[in-house]
């Protein structure tokens, strides 16, 4: 090997370094005129990248005026959303079906973005849409949370007049999807926030009747109950993000304080004592009665704790329900209950799942189809009653749904207090939200500061 | 190698008239090794260029604009520092700024220091080398999104390993996600497990590269090993130490994945904060994309601080 590979070479760099005779010649021209059109490519590379802000703006002016005329594009219709596993990846894979069933025709190309809690779809559609490159909808919070789209979402007002859906989705659900006086979103399920979950058992065993739950003092003797009788934590939590504490706070908050105090806290017009207080008490109920490894556990982890008999209660916005239905023999009223969070039994803790709608999308006249297709009962009711949500649509047929899912549209259409979930961006915009989250991070993630915590989520609004 | 160009680029200028000078200069320049030798580093040079300094370029450009939300491009008519003024005003850059340093310093330091030792250790020809070698490089080949789950299981406080561990010499348990004061060391320490052996490796090489006389010849000399070690072989490693450093330190850098992995979000406990998810959810939750750039840039010349006076003096030595 050695011998055969050594004198060959040796000699070509030789050769190629002559440069007189013929063959070579023409070689290294070759190689000449090559590289000279890879650095043109890289030149015409970077001059599009230097030009893509007017570039695309133009595309995607082009896209958007062809569908303005009602004519379909060949596009797939293009649609983002975080549902990557357990409940949601059932329903929205449902969601798939029943699109493929009604539209056959109608190419599309719904998929998910993973990653815990929207993250990764949050940063992909804000990347989408300052490259104007934007997908045809996309899943996120409506409310305060859609603000920051503003003047990127086109109106489907007409999709929702059209057919009908501004009489039978819920009056509440109405503003939460306009901007700007136009329809830009349209919801496709609400999740309670005030729940208390509880493991029957347990509560049997240490003597607690989940009726007697309706003020942060009941509570309190009832964790007290747990503790002292059965080996179980009281209350199992996840703290390990902020936006766990912040919902803690603002569940305290609405129970022990009321929906007014909570609302002008909100509106900037706040009373810090109230704020304190019910900081005290999440504080007191986060270090006395939960699990100790809360910091570095999920949610789901956290609810695996209760469904395992390890702990009593727990409190989520509903889609914890997922997991009881998904676990064998772990049925409702039997194994697992539900009360209103104490003191909340007046209140439904709003929360909004929608589709929002980017203009100068690929196909928008299939985006519309989408929509109106989002707000069909059969849609609302086979999502949710996978994703264990709560449809929209007032005139849909409780025996349709879950048990659990049914006594929550009850409340729905009865109750008369919604306050917006503040940790799950209904109730303040990104902004905001984001500088609640820093207040919780700094002073209320261990050690609890309640006073400092106060001050700074005051100054927040 | 220039020679042969040389002779052959000569006897044409001789062959040609004095008119055609321009015509032999290009003929020339067109045999020159920059022009031969074009293709082949021009390619990747203007890759690199374009992704690494264009990126760079790019970035500092936005950072100096007032550049937010959706709607409007950047504008570049009206560039100031005000993004760097509100940088040094906010506490939060302060507090990831704290964060990033620490991990940089610290985890770079033990990590070559763990390496050197394992190193040094494998090169002194303990038993079964080929599978401690092994085992030591082994997390170096795992993903971030799974070690970070593991070590984020192992932490637990209940039930976790390392509790256990600690337990067993009467101490703890700690906290050591949930505690302030402990969870940069934790992560620390976890990205330590995973790149010690990675400077090992490099370690390795270098030492494996000095011949054997060296050794020979200290101990003929009666040099003790430590002493052997210390005068003789480390201060060769130099190179190898620049190697480890940096590539170390861009590793810290990337701690970002780390943390994200293991907290499955951008907004991580204030404690392990640092600049990367600050920047990050500037950049993608709050569109403050001339700000996030702005902490891109100071990231930047935190590095460049960190490393710079030690590529000048391995520069001054003759390494670099």
């Amino acid at each position: 090997m050695v011998m055969y590979v050594g004198p060959i070479m040796v000699p070509m760099p030789r050769k190629g370094n002559s440069g007189g005779d013929e063959g070579s010649l023409t070689r290294r021209r070759l190689i000449q005129v090559g590289s000279l059109g890879v650095g043109m490519m890289v030149a015409g590379c970077s001059e599009g990248d230097g030009g893509s802000d007017g570039g695309s703006d133009g595309d995607g002016g082009g896209d958007g005026d062809g569908g303005g005329t009602a004519t379909m594009t060949d596009n797939p219709m293009e649609a983002l959303h975080g549902w990557t596993g357990g409940d949601g990846a059932a329903a929205i894979g449902k969601l798939v079906d029943m699109w493929e069933e009604q539209y056959p025709d109608t190419a599309h190309d719904i998929k998910p973005i993973g990653g815990d809690a929207n993250e990764n779809l949050n940063s992909t559609v804000a990347r989408r849409l300052a490259n104007r490159n934007p997908p045809d909808a996309f899943a996120s919070w409506p409310g305060k949370t859609m603000e920051q789209y503003g003047g990127r979402l086109m109106s489907i007002t007409d999709v929702w007049e059209a057919n009908n859906y501004t009489e039978t989705m819920h009056p509440k659900s109405l503003g939460e999807n306009k901007l700007n006086g136009e329809f830009r979103a349209i919801p496709l399920g609400s999740h309670r926030l005030n729940n208390l979950f509880y493991n029957v058992s347990i509560l049997e065993e240490a003597g607690v009747d989940p009726e007697s739950l309706t003020s942060y003092d009941n509570f309190i003797d009832a964790l007290d109950a747990v503790d002292q009788n059965t080996d179980a934590i009281p209350m199992t939590i996840t703290t390990r993000g902020s936006w766990a504490n912040l919902q803690y706070f603002v569940e305290f908050m609405l129970g022990t304080e009321g929906q007014e105090p909570y609302e002008a806290f909100l509106d900037g017009d706040g009373d810090k004592q109230a704020l304190v207080r019910a900081l005290e008490k999440t504080q007191n109920v986060i270090e006395n009665y939960t699990n100790d490894d809360k910091s570095s556990i999920s949610f789901p982890e956290a609810n695996d704790k209760l469904i395992n008999g390890n702990a009593a209660f727990f409190t989520m916005g509903n889609w914890a329900y997922g997991m009881y239905r998904n676990t064998d023999n772990f049925e409702y009223e039997e194994d697992w209950g539900w009360v209103a969070f104490p003191g909340t039994a007046d209140m439904y803790v709003w929360h909004l799942d929608s589709f929002l709608f980017p203009r100068d999308g690929n196909a928008p006249q299939k985006a519309r189809t989408f929509a109106k297709f989002l707000g069909t009962k059969d849609v609302q009711v086979e999502f949710n009653n996978l994703k264990g949500s709560i449809p929209l649509r007032t005139d849909v047929d409780g025996s349709r749904l879950t048990d659990f899912l049914n006594l929550n549209v009850e409340d729905l259409n009865s109750l008369e207090k919604f306050p917006p979930t503040l940790a799950h961006g209904l109730a303040a915009t990104a902004e905001d939200l984001s500088a609640c989250k820093d207040a919780i991070a700094s002073n209320f993630m261990g050690p609890y500061d309640p006073e400092a915590t106060a001050e700074e989520l005051m100054s927040v609004f | 190698m220039s020679n042969p160009q040389d002779t052959v680029a000569g006897s044409q200028a001789v062959g040609g008239t004095e008119t055609d000078d321009w015509r032999t200069r290009l003929v020339e320049f067109s045999k020159s090794d920059f022009v031969r030798s074009f293709p082949f580093w021009f390619v990747p040079f203007s890759i690199m260029g374009l992704g690494v300094y264009g990126g760079i370029g790019y970035n500092t450009l936005i950072s100096l604009t007032d550049y937010e939300g959706f709607n409007e491009g950047p504008d570049y008519t009206n560039l100031d520092l005000g993004m760097y003024v509100q940088a040094v005003n906010d506490p939060w850059v302060w507090t990831t700024s704290k964060n990033t340093f620490v991990l940089l310093i610290v985890f770079t330091t033990i990590t070559m220091l763990l390496g050197l030792f394992l190193a040094i250790m494998l090169d002194r020809g303990i038993r079964y080398r080929e599978k401690i070698q092994t085992i030591y490089l082994l997390p170096m080949a795992l993903s971030f999104v799974v070690t970070a789950q593991f070590w984020l299981w192992m932490y637990n406080v209940n039930n976790g390993l390392v509790n256990t561990v600690v337990g067993l010499f009467g101490l703890g348990p700690y906290n050591w996600i949930g505690d302030p004061q402990l969870v940069l060391g934790s992560v620390i320490f976890a990205l330590i497990w995973q790149f010690s052996g990675y400077a090992m490796v490099v370690f390795l090489a270098g030492l494996q590269s000095i011949p054997d006389d060296q050794f020979e010849a200290a101990k003929v000399d009666g040099a003790s090993v430590f002493k052997t070690y210390w005068r003789v072989i480390i201060p060769q490693l130099k190179s190898s130490s620049v190697s480890a450093a940096v590539v170390l330190m861009i590793f810290a850098l990337k701690a970002f994945t780390f943390l994200f992995s293991m907290f499955g979000q951008y907004r991580v406990p204030k404690g392990t904060d640092i600049l990367a998810t600050l920047m990050v959810r500037e950049a993608f939750k709050l569109q403050n994309w001339a700000y996030a750039a702005a902490i891109a840039t100071i990231l930047l010349l935190m590095a460049l601080a960190v490393i710079a006076p030690y590529l000048h003096y391995q520069h001054k030595q003759g390494s670099l």
